[in-house]
């Protein structure tokens, strides 16, 4: 089969990100990636449907269970969406306390 | 930030650490009223950082009377038309507390009795976990209402537990979903007035 590379998505067409940095205050389970992924991305399909939760493209990229802080990237368009949506991933994993939004994962 | 919380808060561990982490330094704590009896032996622990104010929340409007404390937050508990209606054109200072019933009981004229008397609404945004479909149904027109009219509401979480309190930024984004830009939700939870 002949390969064929794939080509890189231009500049101007890739999702701008944001990163966000949340600290559970009281946190009620498990800092677990998996477990933490899915509340994040059900609360988000909660407030804001289904195309919003996956045009999101939520990644957990650090957990720090001693400091109790939770890196996210997710897409620009949808950083008030998601934060609002905290509000009811509240219900399952505690207190949450935004520490930062910024545009780039060196700013945090 | 300024919130109203339940006395029953103040009974948690390390409660004034957690909201210093919430940035919320004025802090309301509400006593649920529903015989005069209950006004009285209501005291506050004293804070470090954190500003302690009295509130009480009155189940009835004929209460009111009974208020004699100066300098203390009065709120009147809504859900009923009547209720909203006796708040609303009450003469003392006191405030419309969650005007969600079991059926829509607030309308344009309640709206424009608000803004004549110059009274705040406070909403209890909580209500959205326990009485979800109600809740914003109801908060969806009665908000936008209120602001129309450009009358002064506040939201307030009332919480009981450590986890029914809320983070600002949190809260901002979220009223959004009610056609409150940031900027004007920001104002209602530091207690500013509409300009």
């Amino acid at each position: 089969m002949r390969k064929t590379k794939l080509g890189v998505i231009r500049p101007t067409l890739r999702h701008k990100k944001r990163y966000i940095l949340l600290k559970l205050i009281n946190p009620m389970v498990t800092m677990e990636q998996k477990k933490l992924f899915s509340v994040f991305t059900l609360s988000m399909q909660k407030a804001n449907g289904v195309f919003a939760q996956v045009d999101a493209n939520i990644t957990i990229l650090d957990i720090d269970s001693k400091s109790k802080t939770i890196l996210i990237r997710l897409n620009k368009e949808y950083i008030d969406e998601f934060t609002g949506s905290l509000f009811f991933a509240q219900n399952e994993i505690g207190l949450i306390k935004v520490l930062e939004i910024k545009s780039t994962i060196k700013g945090i | 930030m300024i919130d109203i919380v339940s006395e029953k808060l103040l009974e948690e561990d390390n409660i004034e650490k957690t909201l210093l982490e919430l940035n919320i330094d004025k802090l309301y704590v509400c006593r649920t009223i529903d015989k005069k009896e209950e006004l009285s032996g209501f005291t506050l622990p004293i804070f470090e950082k954190v500003c302690l104010n009295k509130s009480y929340l009155l189940k009835s409007p004929a209460l009111l009377s009974s208020v004699k404390e100066k300098g203390v937050l009065t709120l009147i508990a809504g859900g009923s038309l009547n209720a909203n209606a006796a708040a609303l054109t009450s003469k003392a200072d006191a405030s419309l507390f969650n005007p969600i019933g079991s059926e829509l009981c607030f309308d344009e004229g309640l709206a424009e009795l608000a803004r004549q008397n110059k009274k705040t609404i406070y909403f209890n945004v909580n209500e959205i976990r326990v009485n979800q479909h109600k809740a914003i149904k109801q908060m969806q027109f009665i908000i936008p209402l209120l602001k129309s009219k450009g009358i002064e509401m506040r939201f307030v979480t009332f919480a009981k537990k450590v986890n029914e309190l809320v983070d600002q930024t949190i809260l901002e984004c979220f009223l959004e979903n009610f056609w409150l830009e940031k900027t004007t939700s920001a104002r209602f939870l530091e207690g500013g007035s509409i300009k």
